[in-house]
């Protein structure tokens, strides 16, 4: 019986410990004002705590996806290692966000192993899912599941505008999809020179 | 007696050499010129699949599929060597997202063609049993409507290469 009441006590402390820490981690960027609009939190691909002002002072270019994703996201990221070729040592100063909008399939160690590939200065981020939600919210992005009877399982549907984003974090230029890669790295030298 | 027997035998023997055995190699030569006959009629061309991170076991494969006869053709079912599966699937643009969707085949049009790129239709390879490098050829078995099969050997090429 006091064996019972410890575990039960033990519980109860995780339980208000885990629900204290997601609970924190959630409420951080969901208001409109200045402060939360230019920061956010997420886990980077070495499974830590991520904050957008940790890149106060770089140039970021951030977009949504999967790794499962066989078009989009490996045409936007090979498109993004030709602007760092054009950018030269201006890359120095650039950074790429890649926020996976599937966490199930997405862990950190996926995203690091997929984007390690894709030779560019890049995070990885994920969360859970209302984490994920409020950047993509944040940044007027889309995404949804739809099941489908598919050998590689659902498919994760995606917006796919890039976001260049300022040395304050603020948001710079959106680029669809077809943005063509001098295009990207014109704007970019805009924004750091 | 025995000569004319002979003479008869000869006969008969000629006779069904030159009835028979033409006929059937005839016919055997006919249905094959129809089956090579359509096979070239499909040319694939540019084929190439996208080299992705090792990690990766999913990737997609892209070619053109030209159709040189009077008739559309489907393309139903494909197979390779470097992978569990391959199907058939399809990227659409729909508010605002890249949707995918599986689709149950592609139709060539007659004397006309289809191009399997990025954006569009593609080869959605599925359960990679290797890592797919630049460089490497992977053999890809594409099945037609009507019997017809394709066996192409298809490159493996970095986005940096193509685009």
């Amino acid at each position: 019986m006091k064996k019972d009441s410890r575990l039960m006590a033990a519980s109860l402390v995780l339980v208000l410990f885990v629900a204290g820490v997601t609970g924190a981690r959630s409420r951080l960027p969901v208001s409109q004002d200045k402060e939360t609009s230019t920061n956010f939190a997420l886990t980077d691909q070495d499974g830590k705590l991520f904050q957008l002002s940790q890149l106060r002072g770089k140039t970021v270019l951030l977009f949504f996806g999967d790794t499962s994703c066989p078009d989009a996201c490996p045409t936007t990221l090979a498109k993004l290692t030709r602007v760092y070729k054009l950018l030269g040592r201006d890359a120095e100063n650039v950074v790429t966000i890649f926020v996976s909008v599937d966490p199930e399939r997405d862990t950190p160690s996926v995203l690091k192993k997929y984007l390690e590939y894709f030779r560019l200065n890049s995070r990885g981020l994920t969360g859970t899912k209302d984490e994920i939600d409020v950047v993509v919210k944040q940044y007027g992005a889309r995404y949804e599941f739809e099941k489908s009877d598919s050998a590689a399982g659902y498919h994760v549907n995606h917006s796919t505008d890039l976001y260049l984003l300022n040395q304050k974090g603020e948001l710079a230029h959106r680029f669809a999809y077809e943005g063509r890669q001098q295009e990207i790295a014109d704007e970019i030298r805009k924004v750091i020179h | 007696m025995r000569f004319i027997l002979r003479i008869l035998a000869a006969g008969l023997a000629s006779f069904l050499i030159a009835g028979l055995v033409p006929s059937h190699a005839a016919s055997y030569a006919s249905r094959t010129a129809v089956v090579q006959n359509k096979e070239e009629k499909l040319v694939i061309k540019g084929s190439w699949i996208q080299e992705g991170p090792p990690s990766s076991k999913i990737t997609a494969g892209f070619m053109v599929i030209e159709n040189h006869t009077p008739a559309d053709i489907s393309l139903l079912s494909v197979t390779t060597d470097a992978a569990r599966v391959v199907e058939l699937h399809k990227i659409v643009l729909e508010g605002g997202m890249m949707k995918m969707q599986k689709v149950d085949s592609i139709t060539v049009p007659a004397n006309g063609s289809v191009e399997l790129k990025p954006g569009g239709y593609h080869l959605m390879v599925i359960g990679l049993t290797r890592a797919l490098k630049e460089g490497d050829e992977v053999k890809v078995n594409l099945t037609f409507a009507g019997n017809i099969e394709k066996t192409v050997s298809v490159p493996v090429k970095s986005r940096d290469s193509i685009e």
